[in-house]
């Protein structure tokens, strides 16, 4: 079955919201003085249950993942699991110990830039964050750890595509992923009118298929816009069918990809500060499997329902061809009324932590068996 | 600090560059790269200014060509010089250079 992941499952881990910059669009308000993070032992525990629940994809972010001590440590447990990896970082912090972590296969660096040098340290409030990143890039090069760039397309940087897919081709990058700005998190305070808009989406939608034209091969240039046609003929990836009779018995990866750990320990689904009334949980309350089968009976009928009627007025004729789906279903999930049977565990605030000894043997056992 | 007040947009950025379309126009030539659902298989070697589709781009279905060639024509405001090489083999003509003369990039 489809998703909106495509044929891979992804499982995205903010271990923690402590970071060396704090950018205006952070959508999980990052800072250097943030200390949340998660214990490794609950971050592991969660990387090897959503990989029994069928996510062949972990993806690292933040905060600053590179700051994340157990990362290296985490990378390569995941990578014994055969699981394939991504790092999501501002690249700022890379060294050679840190690439040491990224090292040994399997695992995509994504850099953050947020446009030409000057717009990269505004938006990322460093005077010297492109320059910091561009420097240590050659660290990458020369450990062959294949790159990318994502970068955050807002309503005043289209005209920014064609030199980033330039620096990003030159730099030897095999990906651009281009994002339109979520106007969540620090964002809202800060760049509350800077969501593109439709016409800056089509503007950019065209730029970035000359774009693509001009790279080739060498450069995938990625655009998280989805054909509404594609969505109107592909109900089951989006979530707007019906839940499949033999839903309990498939891996939870088919229910929901990507899914999300925060760094307090919620898991939710689709993106980081996903509406909490859909939330699954948090670990620190409760494992992954209970939380799995508790959603599954409370929040995914109304979560389907909220999907499906996106997927109907997907199919209603619109002014523009595609949507920004998960934007759609962000603000849709936020004014959604939740039945009170619906609200299961999500409604709850769990701070209790797990001991987490459990998933240390988890953890050592993975040591071993490598 | 935010970017919040007086910012041009980017697309008033690319106009100041000429390289920018209006509402009509962009919406216009997102609806014929969808309709023909060329987004995977067309390829634009121009600029997107007045030669926006100078170059190769390639589709099984010539009505696509022409379209394309509609909404081309009436973003640059050209009518003439136009070439179309069809480079496919018969009786399926897949692939088209198409040229607009005395447009330099």
């Amino acid at each position: 079955m489809a998703a909106p992941t495509g044929a891979t499952r992804i499982f995205q881990v903010h271990p923690l919201r402590t970071c060396n910059l704090r950018c205006l669009h952070c959508y999980s308000e990052s800072a250097p003085g943030q200390r949340e993070r998660l214990p490794a032992e609950i971050v592991w525990e969660a990387i090897a249950s959503a990989a029994k629940e069928g996510y062949d994809v972990v993806g690292f972010s933040g905060g600053e993942p590179l700051l994340y001590e157990p990362l290296g440590e985490l990378l390569g447990a995941a990578r014994r699991l055969g699981l394939r990896l991504s790092v999501t970082t501002n690249g700022m912090l890379l060294d050679e110990r840190r690439v040491g972590w990224l090292s040994g296969g399997n695992c995509l660096v994504a850099i953050s830039l947020d446009g030409q040098p000057e717009s990269h340290n505004r938006m990322r409030d460093s005077p010297r964050a492109f320059e910091a990143m561009q420097e240590r890039l050659p660290l990458l090069r020369e450990a062959g750890i294949p790159f990318g760039f994502i970068f955050t397309l807002t309503q005043f940087n289209s005209n920014e595509l064609e030199w980033i897919a330039a620096f990003a081709r030159d730099q030897g990058a095999q990906l651009l992923q281009v994002h339109p700005l979520d106007v969540i998190g620090r964002a809202e305070d800060s760049l509350g009118d800077a969501a593109p808009d439709a016409h800056e989406l089509a503007v950019a939608f065209v730029e970035t298929m000359r774009l693509q034209a001009e790279a080739g091969d060498g450069l995938t240039i990625h655009f998280d816009l989805l054909d509404r046609d594609f969505l109107a003929e592909n109900p089951a990836a989006f979530f707007a069918t019906s839940r499949p009779a033999d839903a309990s018995s498939c891996p939870f990866a088919e229910s929901i990809s990507p899914l999300i750990l925060e760094a307090d320990g919620t898991l939710v689904p689709l993106g980081h500060g996903f509406p909490r009334a859909f939330a699954l949980g948090n670990l620190g309350a409760s494992p992954f499997s209970e939380l799995v089968r508790d959603w599954r009976a409370t929040r995914e009928p109304e979560f389907r329902r909220l999907c499906r009627e996106i997927w109907e007025e997907a199919r209603e004729p619109a002014e523009w061809p595609f949507m920004n789906w998960y934007s759609e279903v962000r603000q849709r999930a936020a004014n959604w009324k939740m039945p009170g049977e619906a609200t299961g565990k999500s409604g709850k605030h769990h701070v209790r932590k797990r001991d987490g000894k459990l998933a240390r043997h988890a953890l050592r056992r993975s040591h071993r068996s490598a | 600090m935010a970017t919040k007040t007086k910012s041009k947009t980017g697309s008033a950025k690319l106009a100041r560059e000429g390289r920018g379309f209006s509402a009509t126009d962009i919406r216009a030539l997102v609806a014929v790269l969808k309709k023909y659902k060329l987004s995977k298989d067309i390829i634009i070697n121009g600029k997107p200014q007045l030669d926006f589709i100078k170059g190769r781009f390639t589709t099984r279905d010539s009505a696509a060509v022409f379209a394309v060639l509609r909404s081309v024509i009436k973003l640059g405001g050209r009518q003439k010089g136009i070439i179309i090489l069809p480079n496919g083999q018969p009786p399926i003509i897949d692939r088209f250079d198409v040229e607009i003369q005395g447009i330099s990039a």
